[in-house]
């Protein structure tokens, strides 16, 4: 007797999933990046992101409801052919290689900056890169447990976090709120630049793998809004309020705004020092399970691209491949600049190519099997 | 009886060798063949005797396990009896040597007339004969019947039944299982009356020849589980069970795992609560601990007790069981994080206290930490095993070497040793023992991570026991059940513990047959002596 049901992921789980997995470290750069351009605008425009991200997830989530039983590189395949599918697969985990240490690379930089001053970069990625594959050898059931165990953990301090700043508030921050003489064109830019964090494009893109695993897949659907509306939400308040405590020009010159926000906070009684520590631990657990749903992505997409079941044989050979793409950048100014470049240009790849994937499968009335 | 497959490396070479051995017409052969295998062994017994004052009979048994009134009283004196008796009646139309040619019809006059003994076996094979003769059975073999008797007459003795020790309650019924199968069968029954209750036996060991029984409640259990554990229980291929330690390592999940994924429980009303919510039991005869599968984390906090108690004392209860267990895990670690690597997270004042009780003490505080914490498991080992008037003196020594001494002569700081102290205190808080060694087992890699890499450590070394917490199963059930994948029927009996009305159904995860298991409405309130006291008004 198996007791373990293949088909077992709830629509709760798929929240879980979606939220952990879009909420990351760099939500502690977010509300610079987004008003780098366009200064007190980067409200509206981390929404018009987050926006075009929730379709992403809608289009993949269509696309796996389609398809119930396969995952991207077995119905890609079905679509558009074998070549061309196996090309855009191959570019595909690539990408998702490059973000995952990007991503790696910049939780890596955040610890060094906030706990481990004297440690080696490498050892902080290594270390946390290893409990990520251990974790990773489970099955894609466990992995729903996992993330769903987390969820509260990194939400509700976020709120936490966000509840214990409205004090330090100012509304005046936040006007004009389709910022100081920006154009439209940085408007553009920016939007991109927020849908192309790697964050977001692992939550997008975590779906393809998911559905075949779901108890129906229409409830992917379903699961995958509710994940994005409350990852988006807690997303925007966080942004929206450190914007608000900062200011767009004071925002511009820390990394990470919002971690200088978990340090300004004081708990009523103070049994501890300083709190930001604590919310430390937060980071690390949405960048766990971000890079976990990340590097799962990589090596499960990559399983079934040469033809296996699961993603075991994968989990330890590209971990050395992504360790190595994290130590590329040369300082974090690098990093945030190969992150962009990439992230924009991927956005073709998570969201064009699923996007044109649906068209052509309701074009040529494509189907997988429903059970 | 399920018949298993003998592995010939590991069982009784002797029995292997007699197992198609038949017994024989003539008395002389078998008894001969037996006593050849017996040789000399001081408790053998064999008994001659004489049916209707020529045919002779013997008796065969091991003086150490039976009953020799019953052999005396209820065996032989009939036996005997039954030529005085048959020769007065029945001399004249009886002729022994009719007797002897009519097989099946002595079989019966002696079964009928001699042997009213209820529990009989009529056996052919020389093995199971032995094997009967070594379980305490008496055989009776007459001089021309080919079969032999195998009458049950065992009498081993067994310990009375008393409260176990190591799940005592304030509340409840002082019954412990013990080593005897049949007793524990009986306490059992006794609980639940209903033919529904199955005892399905098993005998695994190939020399101990253990009797296992699986119970489970048709009707609740899910059929597919109770399949799981009897294809487990049945690849089990050893020589021995000696207690039902054995048979948990045999079927657990993952053995390689810290933690516990089999309950063990000597209580006999913990079996049948068990029993009712759909999961399985299994006896071992020789060990008062019953197994109970699947087990979930969430069980291993949770006591009889809270059962018994009003509901809020008892959520209560386990909030403080919890707070104990994540304690006794986290504390040192993080006490290490906060000291060596964050002191800035303390409150000021208290952190010149540590520093200035600290700075005497020659090493960091992770070794200081390490050292004292092996000491106190060390402390604990020694305790458990000695008995109990060394015990005490050891504690005093313990006492004064760790807590005063240590910290006087600068060798341990005055925190470190409230810290461990609290640790292991918290760890006895644990109610399941197993759950709470291997929790403690854990603390020593996370507290070595820490050390290594501070709180960041400390953050990963906590995901990992969460992750394995999360990924293991037992018997396909997710271990930490009620959490996650989450389950609200069932969050009702896991950190809360939810008035009784409200926990209606079974638990989910284990898909029992039957779901519901209580309807008990909201009680309807009279005040009778009230009611009493107008009564009495009006009649004024």
């Amino acid at each position: 007797m198996k007791m373990n049901f293949p088909k077992q992921i709830t629509a709760a789980q798929i929240m879980a999933i979606i939220s952990n997995t879009t909420i990351g470290v760099s939500v502690l750069s977010l509300p610079r990046i987004a008003s780098e351009k366009v200064n007190t605008g980067g409200f509206l425009v981390t929404l018009c992101g987050l926006f075009i991200a929730f379709i992403g997830v809608l289009i993949t989530a269509y696309l796996g409801a389609r398809f119930p039983n396969q995952t991207i590189i077995e119905y890609s395949a079905d679509i558009i052919g074998k070549p061309l599918s196996k090309l855009i697969g191959i570019l595909i985990i690539i990408y998702f290689i490059l973000i995952v240490g990007l991503v790696l690379r910049e939780f890596g930089e955040v610890m060094n900056h906030s706990l481990l001053n004297k440690t080696p970069l490498f050892i902080t990625i290594t270390s946390m890169m290893i409990v990520i594959a251990i974790t990773c050898r489970n099955s894609i059931t466990t992995f729903s447990h996992i993330q769903y165990y987390y969820f509260p953990f990194i939400i509700l301090p976020i709120f936490l976090m966000i509840l214990l700043s409205l004090t330090k508030m100012e509304i005046v921050h936040l006007k004009p709120f389709l910022g100081n003489n920006a154009e439209f064109s940085n408007f553009i830019e920016g939007t991109l630049t927020v849908t192309g964090l790697p964050f977001i494009q692992i939550g997008i893109f975590i779906l393809t793998i998911l559905v075949p695993f779901m108890q129906s897949a229409k409830r992917a659907v379903i699961g995958s809004v509710l994940g994005v509306t409350v990852s988006g939400t807690t997303i925007l308040f966080a942004v929206g309020i450190t914007m608000a405590v900062f200011g767009s020009q004071e925002i511009g010159k820390s990394l990470w705004p919002m971690f200088v926000l978990a340090r300004m906070i004081q708990f009523p009684a103070e049994m501890l020092e300083r709190l930001d520590l604590v919310f430390i631990i937060v980071w690390i657990f949405s960048a766990f399970t971000t890079l976990l749903s990340g590097y799962l992505l990589v090596t499960y997409t990559g399983a079934k691209f040469f033809g296996f079941d699961s993603q075991l044989p994968f989990t330890f050979i590209l971990l050395p491949l992504v360790i190595t793409v994290a130590l590329f950048p040369q300082n974090i100014q690098q990093l945030y600049e190969i992150g962009e470049w990439v992230g924009k240009s991927g956005i073709i790849l998570t969201i064009l190519y699923p996007f044109l994937l649906l068209i052509i499968s309701l074009l040529r009335k494509k189907r997988g099997e429903s059970n | 009886m399920k018949k298993r497959r003998r592995n010939p490396e590991l069982s009784s070479l002797i029995l292997d060798k007699n197992r198609n051995v038949k017994t024989e017409n003539g008395l002389k052969k078998t008894v001969g063949k037996l006593e050849e295998i017996f040789k000399s062994d001081s408790d053998f017994t064999v008994r001659n005797l004489t049916i209707y004052g020529e045919i002779p009979a013997v008796i065969i048994y091991l003086n150490s396990m039976v009953d020799k009134d019953v052999i005396n009283q209820d065996i032989a004196k009939p036996l005997m009896n039954l030529s005085t008796h048959q020769n007065k009646s029945e001399n004249e139309d009886i002729d022994n040597r009719t007797i002897e040619k009519d097989e099946e019809s002595f079989k019966r006059s002696i079964l009928n007339k001699a042997l009213y003994y209820t529990e009989v076996e009529k056996e052919e094979s020389l093995a199971n004969i032995i094997e009967g003769i070594l379980r305490g059975k008496t055989a009776v073999i007459v001089d021309g019947i080919k079969e032999a008797f195998l009458l049950e007459t065992a009498k081993i003795d067994k310990r009375g039944i008393t409260e176990p020790e190591k799940e005592q309650v304030i509340r409840g019924p002082r019954e412990g299982l013990i080593e005897s199968l049949p007793s524990n069968i009986a306490l059992l029954r006794k609980r639940l009356p209903v033919p529904e209750l199955r005892l399905q036996s098993f005998q695994i060991g190939e020399l101990t020849k253990s009797k296992i029984v699986l119970s489970y409640i048709e009707g609740i259990t899910n059929k597919k589980l109770i399949k799981e554990v009897e294809r487990r229980l049945n690849q089990i291929q050893v020589d021995r069970i000696l207690d039902s330690g054995y048979v948990e390592q045999f079927i657990e999940d993952n053995p390689r795992s810290p933690f516990p994924q089999v309950q063990n429980t000597e209580r006999p009303e913990v079996v049948a609560g068990n029993l009712l919510e759909g999961r399985v039991a299994i006896l071992v005869d020789g060990s008062p601990a019953a197994l109970i599968v699947p087990a979930t984390f969430n069980q291993f906090y949770q006591t009889p007790e809270d059962y018994n108690m009003r509901f809020i004392m008892a959520t209560l209860i386990r909030w403080v069981r919890l707070l104990a267990l994540l304690f006794s895990v986290l504390m040192p670690s993080l006490y290490v994080a906060l000291i060596s690597f964050h002191p800035e997270l303390i409150p000021t004042a208290f952190a010149v206290a540590v520093t200035s009780g600290r700075s005497s003490v020659p090493f960091p505080t992770v070794v200081e930490v390490l050292f004292m914490e092996a000491a106190m498991e060390i402390l604990r080992e020694a305790t458990i095993r000695m008995p109990k008037q060394i015990g005490s003196a050891l504690s005093i020594v313990g006492v004064l070497v760790i807590g005063e001494a240590a910290v006087a002569a600068g060798f341990v700081s005055p925190i470190t040793v409230v810290v461990i102290a609290l640790t292991s205190i918290c760890s006895f808080a644990t109610p399941a023992y197993d759950m709470a060694i291997g929790f403690r087992m854990v603390r020593f890699p996370l507290l070595l991570l820490t050390g290594i890499l501070g709180f960041y450590g400390f953050v990963l070394g906590v995901l990992l026991i969460n992750n394995h917490l999360i990924s293991l199963k037992s018997f396909g059930v997710p271990y930490m059940t009620p959490v996650t994948p989450m389950n609200f029927g069932e969050l009702k009996d896991s950190i809360l513990r939810a008035p009784l009305n409200a926990m209606k159904d079974r638990p989910e995860s284990l898909l029992p047959i039957k779901k519901k298991r209580i309807k008990t409405k909201q009680l309807e309130k009279n005040n009778p002596l009230q009611q009493a006291k107008r009564k009495q008004q009006e009649g004024e």
